[in-house]
């Protein structure tokens, strides 16, 4: 009672409830504005995403028939490598050899280490990723030598010759090697150990069994298919 | 009053939320139509000497394929899908993100001094298929975005999942009004794979691969 008593009434003659709200700070008013706005751009999404659709411009073909589709399937399928390939898979790090759907053999490997060399010039830098995709054994050699590409000298700290006279290194291929493009070969390895782990410059390495298993079923000309 | 001006918005968001269309089921011609484009544009990929990865929501499964050889499967342990209909044709994957990308080791080259010490013990430092992350996006051409979720199972599951949903629904139609702003349809996937496919689904996509999206959505 006393505080009633002592109340006074507003002086410009607005109610309590004008005067509690004028005294809210700005920064909730924002708040609150920013919060509908939210709320409606949720709303207008939630409608868009209900009802777009996308543009299939393009001719509006006749309707195909299921077996059109069942054609459409064969085919696909009529691409597939039918005789001896090679499928690796670089993530477990096996190698399949197989022909059509049957698996001859499976082999464990090494491949590529996915690292970096940058050349202390600048100029040049290697990601060591074994490439994935479809290729062919394009080339086969019994007893390979390595040509020591630039990389392995300038990761050695060692120079880089300018001819191949210097680069050529035996016995550190195995006995057989298969190339599929671009310098990449399937080849046996000194670091048995390592087989299971990804550690390569790209190639792909095989045990020795393996390797002569895969060599002498392999044809210039067969898939080879990286994923 | 203001209790009541929220609850009518909230009635209006649900009602126009994407779940809450009434959409009929496509006719069985529209279906054989989009069927056939996407194995018009396989065939066309088939052809090339490339991986391409297809994802077939109707199977519940991804397949990466070369020549039209399946390669690898993953089973598809559940899928979220959101705006119009994937595109009938290939579509590349442009960038893969994850909050913890793997990092490729920088290779030191020796010193010519530098003597290398025997050891019985090796330190590989390489990318391996243990270190790619299991939850990740694959942002694709055509404003298409899929996203690979891990299936986690024990106690901590069920807030993880909603922790996703209110992220998936609160995300996701910003995303697509930004895209409306510029006049392109976004279409959000999101997949959950066991952990295992997760990673080694990241491993075998390497960006610039060809995508087939199958799946017939009701609009």
């Amino acid at each position: 009672m006393r505080g009633l008593k002592g109340a006074r009434p507003p002086a410009s003659g607005h109610s309590p409830r004008r005067n509690i709200q004028g005294l809210r700070p700005p920064a909730i008013k924002v708040l609150v504005i920013l919060l509908i706005g939210l709320f409606l751009t949720e709303a207008a999404g939630f409608y868009i995403a209900g009802r777009g659709r996308r543009n299939t411009s393009g001719p509006r073909a006749a309707t195909p028939s299921r077996a059109q589709n069942a054609a459409l399937k064969k085919k696909i399928a009529g691409l597939s490598p039918g005789g001896i390939h090679i499928v690796i898979d670089t993530g477990r790090n096996r190698l399949f050899l197989k022909n059509g759907k049957r698996t001859l053999r499976e082999a464990v490997i090494s491949s590529g280490s996915g690292s970096i060399l940058k050349d202390p010039s600048g100029k040049r830098q290697w990601v060591f990723d074994t490439p994935r995709g479809v290729y062919t054994v394009k080339t086969k050699f019994v007893h390979p030598n390595w040509i020591k590409p630039d990389w392995a000298f300038i990761e050695e700290g060692e120079k880089v010759p300018k001819g191949i006279a210097g680069r050529v290194e035996e016995g550190v291929l195995g006995d057989y090697a298969l190339g599929f493009g671009n310098g990449y070969f399937i080849h046996g390895t000194l670091y048995t150990r390592l087989l299971g782990r990804n550690v390569t410059h790209g190639c792909i390495r095989v045990g020795d069994e393996d390797l002569k298993a895969v060599f002498n079923a392999s044809p210039v000309g067969a898939k080879v298919l990286i994923f | 009053m203001r209790i009541k001006t929220i609850a009518i918005i909230s009635a209006v968001c649900f009602a126009m939320s994407p779940i809450s269309w009434g959409r009929a089921a496509p006719p069985a011609v529209e279906r054989l139509r989009y069927e056939n484009r996407l194995l018009k544009a396989e065939l066309a990929l088939a052809g090339k000497p490339a991986l391409y990865l297809v994802l077939d929501l109707d199977q519940k499964k991804v397949y990466l394929k070369g020549n039209g050889y399946v390669l690898k499967e993953w089973q598809v342990r559940g899928a979220r899908l959101w705006g119009p209909q994937a595109p009938a044709k290939p579509v590349k994957l442009l960038n893969k993100s994850a909050l913890l990308e793997p990092r490729r080791e920088k290779i030191k080259p020796k010193k010519p001094e530098e003597e290398e010490e025997a050891t019985d013990t090796f330190d590989i430092k390489a990318l391996e298929l243990k270190d790619m992350p299991v939850s990740y996006s694959l942002s694709m051409s055509e404003d298409v975005l899929i996203s690979v979720r891990p299936l986690r199972e024990g106690v901590l599951s069920f807030p993880a999942r909603l922790c996703r949903s209110v992220k998936w629904y609160a995300t996701r139609p910003l995303l697509t009004v930004w895209n409306a702003v510029w006049g392109k349809p976004f279409t959000a996937i999101e997949v959950t794979l066991d952990e295992a496919d997760a990673q080694a689904l990241y491993w075998a996509v390497p960006e610039g691969i060809e995508n087939l999206i199958y799946y017939i959505s009701d609009d």
